[in-house]
């Protein structure tokens, strides 16, 4: 059994005996595989601490959201007097611009997750096409090969790499309309309910986009987290 | 009250709404329970949010799988068990002159690691998203690579190791170029 496949049967709790025992004398033999043991178990240790930090925040931030002291109330009492005074203007140009600034924050490149260089996979030529351009960010041409790929195969990923491909662009109504045809059977589904919600939270409509995020905070899914965060600051 | 099943896949689920639910919800009544205890009323709030955690991790982890109390028992005993500590902590704060011979030797050793520890927790902040999920998923979650690869729709389980790989080898790189630079 290769080191990296008894280093990741160790972290996953699948080892068997007998590699249990192989994995215990590499431990001693090879210091190269107790070094990297040891530089994962430090990687656990880390994303562990971090992510109760996070979570300490979470409590901290709702215990004083729930508890706002006197001056604080005082302070909301004087800034809702001044936006009141500066006027609606600003306010909205501010809404505008701050959703501009949340999306910028919280737009991320999908990876390509499809047809990366994996040896011995011989994909379709329009697939690997599309997907070349996208990994050389060309997304002019990524967004229409895989139009063609959906129109062609009927393939449900081409929906998603379009629609991502369409914001590089800055093509948010055509993405958010490309987006919003993804099937909810579809794998990568909550991934283009996430990308539609920011194309829509930057095409400015918020309350839309608030109930797409909502949706997804209230899931298990990978972007749940992320939703609830940018829910909470919209 | 919520059944325990349903609180308990609320737990597991880790929504952040889910666990400020349940966070609300027994609230009131630990900061009633920590007044047998000669506790700072800013630490007993400060500890309740260590035990949720705590409860949180074990829940996800399936630690509370087969339990036999309750889980406002388990989430109590978590936060006695703190407060003990941390009231044991409090009075062990008088320096003593023999402590400097208990000193251990791999003192340099874990002083050095926690260093690590901290820069590798930088350097996962300024990995891309999709590096952190997949290292969250492994070291966090507990989850294995074929749970990984269905729930962030790889295609296949070689994709996924070799970017896991390439997130591991660039945490590496951050962190080396941090240790040399510092």
């Amino acid at each position: 059994m290769e080191h990296e496949a008894l280093i990741t049967g160790y972290f996953e709790g699948t080892l068997t005996a007998e590699q249990q025992r192989a994995f215990d004398r590499l431990l001693v033999e090879d210091a190269g595989f107790a070094q990297e043991v040891e530089f994962q178990r430090e990687v656990r240790q880390a994303i562990t601490l971090d992510q109760r930090a996070q979570l300490k925040q979470l409590l901290r931030d709702h215990e004083q959201h729930n508890k706002p002291t006197l001056r604080m109330r005082w302070w909301i009492g004087a800034a809702a007097a001044v936006l009141l005074v500066v006027g609606g203007g600003t306010f909205l140009w501010h809404r505008a611009s701050s959703a501009r600034v949340l999306y910028a924050e919280y737009y991320q490149t999908y990876p390509n997750t499809v047809m990366p260089t994996v040896r011995g996979e011989q994909p379709g030529f329009l697939e690997q096409q599309a997907f070349r351009a996208y990994d050389n960010a060309d997304y002019a041409n990524a967004e229409k090969l895989f139009g063609d790929l959906y129109r062609q195969s009927g393939e449900d990923y081409a929906l998603l790499y379009r629609g991502v491909s369409l914001l590089e662009l800055g093509r948010f109504t055509t993405a958010d309309s490309v987006l919003s045809g993804y099937p909810a059977e579809g794998s990568l589904y909550v991934y283009a309910r996430w990308y539609r919600a920011l194309s829509l939270l930057r095409l400015g409509k918020r309350d839309e986009s608030r109930e797409l995020l909502a949706e997804l905070a209230d899931g298990q899914t990978p972007v749940s987290q992320e939703a609830q965060q940018l829910l909470n600051r919209l | 009250m919520e059944k325990e099943s349903v609180l308990l896949d609320r737990l597991k689920s880790g929504s952040n709404r889910d666990i400020i639910r349940i966070y609300d919800d027994h609230k009131g009544a630990f900061v009633r329970f920590a007044t047998k205890y000669p506790i700072a009323s800013e630490d007993v709030l400060d500890i309740y949010q260590d035990a949720i955690i705590v409860l949180w991790e074990h829940a996800r982890q399936g630690k509370l799988d087969g339990l036999k109390s309750s889980i406002k028992t388990y989430l109590f005993g978590v936060g006695k068990y703190m407060m003990l500590n941390r009231l044991k902590k409090t009075s062990m704060q008088q320096p003593m002159v023999d402590e400097i011979t208990e000193i251990p030797d791999n003192l340099y050793d874990e002083t050095l690691r926690r260093e690590r520890v901290e820069l590798l927790r930088k350097g996962f902040r300024q990995l891309g998203n999709q590096c952190q999920k997949i290292l969250r998923m492994f070291y966090y979650d507990g989850k294995k690579l074929d749970e990984i690869q269905t729930e962030l729709g790889y295609a296949n389980k070689d994709v996924l190791k070799s970017q896991k790989s390439r997130c591991l080898k660039q945490l590496k790189e951050l962190t080396k170029e941090k240790l040399h630079g510092a």
